[in-house]
Parts: structure tokens; sequence; C-alpha cells
């Protein structure tokens, strides 16, 4: 795999984590969007949350990362049950979300966007420029982002660049587990590929990874467990590879 | 891969172009008052030109900050009167000045907590929560001075506004405070994160910026500014008026709008604003000087409004 040992690795631990949701449920104006969803993945490597727009993928995401608090249920990461709604502690427990649009500032650098609100700085506040530099250049070298340099704007990038810049600032807090909001919606192919490889790479590593998805061809390639949700409840639940493509896109459809 | 890193802009503040265009509606404008009076161009005239900016510095590059974060604060005007009348009315109680312009400093940060309190946790618009701590600001103003201009302050008062040779200390402090400013825009976390901010509130609020906190930042520097422009002003007619700076919030406002930077937020530079300060007072100055009624000083300072509004457009479509 790659690279020589810089300041990046060791990348969470070299252990899948394992991840385990009990009956999580939300509920939007008296509509449950997701309800009592349960499931339990010892070994987590890499599982697709597949399903329909309006299926829920995304809200059961949010509240894994504990940006949504769910209405009832609970989500159990490595033995250890995590509060409710509270996104920095799921945070501080290695547990990264990256949401579909990014969230990034489009009139600032790379630079700027990689260490959004965890800018590394001197005691009175300085930001420790060249410090952060090095660390984005080591960055884009070890997951060979197809970055320019880190001064460039985030407006003047593609949509596959600036997805690496989303995916790029959740490493750069070294997560036990990330989370990907449809990471290929809207992307070419060729960058869809440098987002899969990228994930590949960081299963590898031993990073826990769960992506929404619509596309059975993604789940083929790089999921190892599929979740299947509609209308807001779990309807699979398997090991892959099993079920053909066009197994899982009738899956999807119902 | 092309891995650059040296690019200077990483941690710029001024986004390419709207320099360029703050440069140009400057140096346009002062060609043009080059045509039109060269006498403009001595050098008195010019270093009180520098002068009355910088008197006025404090509360520019306070409301500069607090638009890059998106929002505005209309009550700069009111505050700093009602700073220079407390301070006025304490140094008369007997306060020293250094207490009294204490007060008055804590008194102008309290009118930017009231904006915070109304326009971040009520979640009033700017326009509606700064318009009301105006109200009270200029209210308070009246009552504690009776309505009158409060005078016979300490002679010794005039050192911060009038002190300091050859180059005046106010001169010094607004200058510095520029620098200071522009540094910290660039390269201080409070500060990029207010850009960041302004330019995705929703970005920066996921990441785990406390955006709450960068506001009421930004309100307190627009308020401290504002106090201290108050203060400055009782220094230098050594009496203190309830019912001056009435222009004052906007044109604040539109020093920095000619100086680059956006309404909208995450855009624009101190140094921008504080030049877009001197256009504005060059106007003034320049009304007087050429013995044209004041009334068309406004006029003046529209045009430079407007143009520089048009430059630093995002969307370049003729209409």
């Amino acid at each position: 795999m790659i690279h020589k040992s810089g300041q990046l690795s060791p990348l969470g631990g070299r252990f899948p984590g394992s991840l385990s949701v009990k009956s999580l449920t939300k509920v939007y104006d008296g509509a449950p969007v997701v309800s009592e969803v349960s499931f339990s993945l010892p070994q987590l490597r890499v599982v697709a949350l597949a399903g329909g727009n309006g299926s829920g993928k995304s809200t059961l995401l949010k509240m894994i990362a504990g940006v949504t608090s769910p209405d009832a249920g609970s989500v159990v990461w490595n033995e250890e049950s995590l509060p409710a709604g509270d996104c920095k502690s799921a945070r501080s427990r290695g547990i990264e979300l990256i949401h579909q649009d990014g969230g990034l500032c489009h009139e600032r650098s790379i630079l700027e966007n990689l260490f959004l609100g965890r800018e590394h700085v001197s005691r009175i506040g300085l930001l420790r420029m060249s410090h952060m530099r090095s660390l984005a250049d080591e960055l884009i070298a070890r997951y060979e982002l197809p970055l320019p340099g880190v001064g460039a704007k985030v407006r003047h990038l593609s949509g596959g660049q600036r997805k690496a810049v989303a995916i790029g600032r959740a490493l750069l807090s070294k997560p036990r587990l990330l989370l990907l909001d449809e990471p290929t919606a809207a992307l070419g192919v060729k960058e869809q590929q440098m987002v899969l490889r990228t994930l590949r790479e960081l299963a590898a590593e031993g990073v826990g990874i769960v992506l929404c998805t619509h596309s059975p061809d993604e789940i083929v390639e790089v999921a190892e467990h599929l979740l299947v949700l509609s209308r807001g409840e779990l309807i699979g639940n398997l090991t892959l590879p099993g079920p053909t493509k066009a197994e899982l896109a009738l899956m999807m459809s119902t | 891969m092309n891995r650059s890193s040296s690019s200077p802009d990483s941690a710029s503040a001024l986004s390419d172009h709207r320099a360029i265009s703050t440069a140009t509606v400057f140096f346009a404008y002062l060609a043009a008052i080059a045509l039109y009076r060269p006498s403009f161009f001595s050098g008195t005239n010019l270093s009180s030109l520098l002068y009355y900016a910088c008197l006025l510095a404090p509360a520019v590059l306070g409301a500069q900050m607090l638009m890059v974060l998106g929002l505005f604060d209309l009550s700069a005007g009111a505050v700093a009167a009602v700073s220079g009348v407390v301070a006025a009315q304490a140094m008369i109680s007997g306060y020293t000045i250094p207490l009294a312009i204490l007060i008055a400093l804590v008194c102008g940060l309290a009118f930017g907590l009231v904006n915070w309190l109304l326009v971040s946790r009520l979640r009033l618009p700017a326009l509606i929560g700064t318009l009301i701590t105006a109200g009270v600001a200029k209210a308070v103003a009246l009552g504690i001075s009776n309505g009158v201009v409060v005078g016979g302050l300490p002679l010794q008062l005039d050192v911060l506004a009038l002190g300091g040779t050859p180059i005046r200390y106010a001169v010094m402090f607004g200058v510095l405070l520029c620098m200071l400013a522009e540094v910290a825009s660039r390269y201080h976390v409070v500060f990029r994160r207010m850009y960041q901010t302004g330019d995705n509130r929703e970005a920066a609020e996921m990441s785990g910026i406390n955006v709450k906190c960068l506001e009421l930042t930004g309100f307190l520097l627009a308020s401290g500014g504002a106090a201290m422009v108050g203060i400055l002003q009782i220094s230098r007619t050594l009496s203190a008026s309830p019912t001056i700076f009435n222009d004052l919030a906007l044109e604040v406002i539109a020093a920095c709008v000619i100086g680059g930077t956006s309404v909208r937020g995450g855009k624009g530079w101190p140094i921008g604003a504080f030049l877009g300060m001197m256009v504005i007072v060059a106007s003034r100055n320049l009304a007087v000087q050429s013995g044209v009624d004041i009334f068309w000083r406004d006029l003046a300072i529209a045009l430079v409004v407007l143009a520089s509004a048009l430059l630093t457009r995002d969307d370049k479509k003729l209409l």
C-alpha cells in the first residue's frame, strides 16, 4: 500500500471497528423518516447504505455522526454508546461525516478548507501556515488527491476535486470511521473512480467506511457489506459479494 | 501533479479582482480630483485627509470585520455619540481621564452586546436589531446630556486627537490599527474564521466553528470601534454633542463597499475599507475646499459607491 510513514500515519487503528445501531428512529412532522433500524457490524470495513430517494439513508448517517439527534434508539461504536446528537463527541471518537455538498467555503483556498475549524495555530492564535501547508502537501501526495497547489480557491475546482478536499479534510483528523453521503453523486466517471480508489486505500488502512449510494456498480466495486433501506426501514442486510448488479438494482427499487 | 505550495494567496484576505477594483476606484477618484482641483494634492491637505480618516478608522475597521461576517451595524453613529457623552459626563463628575475613557468604552461595548443579543440570539435581521440599538443609544445620549453639548472637558484630553509632532498620535494609532487589522485578517485564526463563516455559514458551523461567538466578536469590534471614534471626537473638540455622527453608520458601510468589502460577507480587506474612508473624507474636504455646496458631497460619495459596487460585483453581466 502507500507510502512512507509520515506525520499522517498511522491513520486510526489498524483493526476494523465495530458499529451497532439499535432501533434508531427519527420522525419529522409525524412521519417516520427512519424507523426502528437496527444492525450490528462487528468488523466494519466498507459498508454500502443503499436505497432510493427519501429512504432515510442520509438521516441515518447523520444520526450516526451525531449531527442529527434520534427520537429513539442508540449508536454503539467500539462497544461504547455515543451520546445522542453530539457530533463533537462522535468526532473525538474518530467518526467523520462528509456531507453530500462537501461543506466547503468556495471563496477560500484548498488549504483553508482542509483545516476549516481545526487550524493549527500558535499560542496567540496565529495560523501555522507552513506547518499546515506541509501536512496538506503530504496528505495530497499520500492519497494522490488530484488537487492543484493548496492555494487555489475551491470555486475553481471540479466536482471531483471538491470531493477530494472534503475527504482530505476528514482524513487530516485521522478518522476511524468515515461516513460519506453520496460521495460520487454528480461526478464524472474518472472522478468517481478516484473517489472509490481513495476509499479502498483507506479501508485497507483500517478506516471503517459507510457510504450512501444509489449505484449498484459502486456497491459491487467497493462494498463488503450492504444495508438496504426503503421508506426508513431496513429491508436488506447482507454480505457481499452475493447478489448480481441486476438483483441489487431490483432490491433498491423496492 | 502541480503542487506549488508557495502561492501567496493561500491566506489572502483580498480576493484577486476586489483589491484591483478598490485600487482602481481610489486612483481614478484621485485622478479626477487632480484634474478638477490640483491644489487638493498639497501636503497639508493630504495629511489632513489622512488625519480625519484615522480619526474614523476604528469604526471603519470594526464595521469591516462585521461586514465580512455578512452583518452590519446601523448603530455606529449613535454609539459613538453616546460614548462621547458618557466619557464627557464622567470627566465632569470628577473621574480621571483614563477611567472616564474606560467607562465610555465599556458603554460602547455594551451596545455591541445588545446588538448581538438582538441579531444573533433573538434572530432579528441586522437592519432591525441595530436600528433598535441606535434608537436606544441616541435616547441615552440625549438623556444624560439633557440634549445639550457637554463642554468644559479637561484640556489634557486633547492629547489623544491632537497630540504628537510631527506625526500625530491619532494618525499613528489609525495607521497601526489598520496594519494590525490587515495582518490579523490574513493570519489570525479568529479573523480567518470570520471570512470562512461569511463565505459559507453552514459549512463553518458543521466544521465546529462557533459562529455565534464570532458574531459577538464582530459586533463588539464594531461598537468598540465606534466608541473609540466618539472618544477621539471629544478629545478633538473638548466637548461632547449628543446629536453628532448622524451619518457615521452609513458612511462606514459606504467606506467598506468602496473598499471592496462584500455586503454578503466573506470578502474584503481592512486596508481597502480604510482607503474607502479616505475617499469619503476627501469628498467632504473637496466640497468644502471648492466652495461647492456641502449638499453635493453626498452625490459624489454616492457615485463612488456606485462605481465601486459595480466593479466588485460577482456577476459581471450587464443588466
